[in-house]
């Protein structure tokens, strides 16, 4: 199968069960929802390290929020439900309770109930006001510009982490500019994030290591410089390589996001992409498997 | 969806207990058991058949033509349906009332939505004392629900209220939100004295500054309350037009109290962005 000249690789990407979230962070202007929610979601590349996967979603505006004011969706993976509860708190507690005129609403309707503000409201030490409106309870905690409001439970839904394609490219400026026209088309997709730094890694990784306290290290058969070194899956010709990462709330989103990524990235005339390719474990590990063919048809 | 239409066709001696008329319990009956229903009325009782026309089919939907101050707890213990009401209803309209809605055109008397914990009552005109107050001996006033008054309401509206909305449209009496535990009381016209007296936690939301404050409030100033654009949006389920007045709100004056009672609760003094109140 070939786009626009880029051969697809006859392979599938693996992903793996997560638990995840979509927060609401709201704030007086799309300025400072943009800070709290960049700040919730930073350090936030993969739950090797970060505990968990996070990022933008997308920008919502006033009419979209629960309190009319401009906000952003966020959405937090995690590999289990305490996790989660942990993460919530902990970045929400730290980066949008603490940011000026923000607010924290759960950003779905269904699924398990989660704590979002529930413990947050002890901040308020004593001085914090309960309002149940509906079903929605929310805490008002006083703080130094006002009231910090932030909704008692969010709900957590079983999610898919891991999804990815591999841009395989002439040289860096190529598979560079290929990656970002892809998270620029992923981006209006709802459901799904691109948690890595600019929504992409270079830094692909296999499962172990040769060290035995690693539990990843480098993906050394996509790696260019090593094609003299190893049984190499890049041929002569490609110079860079770069992966593009999906965590999503639905294979379906996945697939979506997939579809226009790619596409995307083999837009325009002398792209300089050579070959789109995925990571998997042989599909022993994941059990989801999104085949690039199948969702390019 | 199917409904029943009763009309009050001739008003019997005695106020009459209509506290059986709720659609669940009327589901599924023939017409004829309908009329042969007893209704109590002072210390007697009579056949539903002798003091209603009775019209229609038992189901979700169940309207009440014509009554008076004499028809006492009419939709008591409520729990899903909807009853439509028109005329005068008397005293405890809702008592008890678990869920479904209430919609009355006309006044309704005394003690509306009084120990509710859930559901709509909706009055298009005034109401007695002791809106979504407690029942006698009771300790906790409505624990849950929403009340809407589009005129006026008599004293102590939401006493000793728990959880829940009640918005009085009109003019509220003396003692407002009197002993509230929690909860949220809107009132849009003028409110009578004593307001939130003795209240612990909850919110009054005053669009009329009261002739004067209690002296157990504190102002803290005047804010542009987060909270506001969500009591909006809540109201917005029951009524596009008072939520668009509650959105115009856009700041509010806090006032805290009362302060001998904890001072966890609130007056908000609404503010339009005019500037005007």
């Amino acid at each position: 199968m070939k786009i626009n000249g880029v051969s697809i690789d006859n392979t599938f990407a693996e992903a793996f069960p997560m638990k995840a979230t979509r927060l609401v962070v709201t704030a007086y202007n799309e300025t400072w929802a943009e800070h709290a929610a960049r700040a919730m979601t930073g350090f936030a590349t993969s739950v090797i390290a970060c505990g968990c996967e996070a990022g933008i979603e997308r920008r919502l505006k006033s009419n979209e929020t629960p309190d009319g004011r401009p906000g952003i969706a966020v959405l937090l993976f995690t590999m289990s439900k305490k996790e989660l509860g942990k993460q919530i708190q902990n970045r929400v507690g730290q980066c949008v309770l603490t940011s000026p005129t923000s607010a924290c609403f759960a950003g779905l309707d269904e699924g398990e109930p989660i704590a979002l503000g529930k413990n947050l409201r002890y901040f308020g030490d004593g001085h914090q006001i309960s309002k149940k409106f509906g079903d929605k309870r929310y805490w008002r905690v006083p703080v130094m510009d006002g009231e910090f409001v932030c909704e008692e439970m969010t709900r957590m839904v079983k999610a898919i982490g891991g999804g990815n394609f591999l841009i395989l490219a002439h040289d860096q400026a190529a598979a560079l500019a290929a990656a970002e026209r892809a998270v620029g088309a992923m981006q209006t997709v709802p459901g799904v994030i691109m948690p890595f730094p600019g929504g992409v890694v270079r830094s692909g990784s296999k499962v172990g290591s040769k060290y035995k306290t690693l539990p990843a290290s480098t993906n050394h058969l996509f790696c260019p410089t090593l094609k003299g070194a190893v049984d190499s899956e890049l041929s002569a010709d490609v110079g860079a390589v770069l992966e593009i990462v999906i965590d999503g709330l639905d294979t379906a989103s996945i697939d979506e996001a997939t579809r226009v990524g790619i596409r995307a990235a083999c837009r325009g005339r002398n792209h300089g992409v050579l070959r789109i390719s995925a990571g998997n474990y042989g599909g022993s590990l994941g059990p989801y498997h999104f085949k690039l063919r199948d969702i390019l048809k | 969806m199917t409904r029943l239409e009763l009309t009050l066709a001739a008003a019997p001696v005695g106020a009459l207990d209509l506290a059986p008329l709720v659609p669940a319990a009327l589901a599924g009956m023939k017409l004829d058991r309908v009329r042969r229903l007893r209704l109590r009325h002072g210390t007697r009782s009579s056949a539903l058949g002798d003091i209603f026309a009775v019209n229609g089919e038992p189901g979700e939907v169940l309207a009440l033509r014509g009554l008076t101050s004499g028809c006492l707890r009419v939709g008591a213990g409520l729990g899903a349906g909807t009853l439509e009401i028109s005329g005068n209803p008397g005293d405890e309209l809702g008592r008890e009332m678990s869920g479904g809605a209430i919609l009355v055109r006309g006044n309704a008397g005394d003690g509306v939505g009084l120990g509710m914990h859930g559901g709509l009552i909706r009055v298009q005109g005034s109401v007695g004392d002791r809106v979504g107050g407690m029942l006698p001996g009771a300790t906790r006033g409505m624990n849950e629900g929403t009340i809407l008054v589009t005129g006026d309401a008599g004293e102590r509206v939401g006493e000793r209220m728990r959880r829940g909305l009640i918005a009085i449209c009109g003019d509220s009496g003396a003692y407002t939100g009197d002993r509230m535990l929690a909860g949220t009381i809107i009132v849009l016209g003028a409110c009578g004295p004593h307001a939130g007296a003795g209240m612990r936690r909850g919110t009054l939301l005053l669009a009329e500054r009261p002739a004067q404050m209690p002296a157990t409030f504190n102002p803290c100033g005047t804010f542009a309350l987060t909270i506001m654009p969500l009591l909006a949006q809540h109201v917005a389920d029951v009524d596009r037009r008072l939520a668009r007045r509650i959105a115009d709100f856009n700041r509010a004056e806090r006032w805290c109290g009362d302060m001998a009672h904890g001072g966890k609760g609130e007056i908000l003094l609404a503010a339009t962005a005019a500037g005007g109140r």
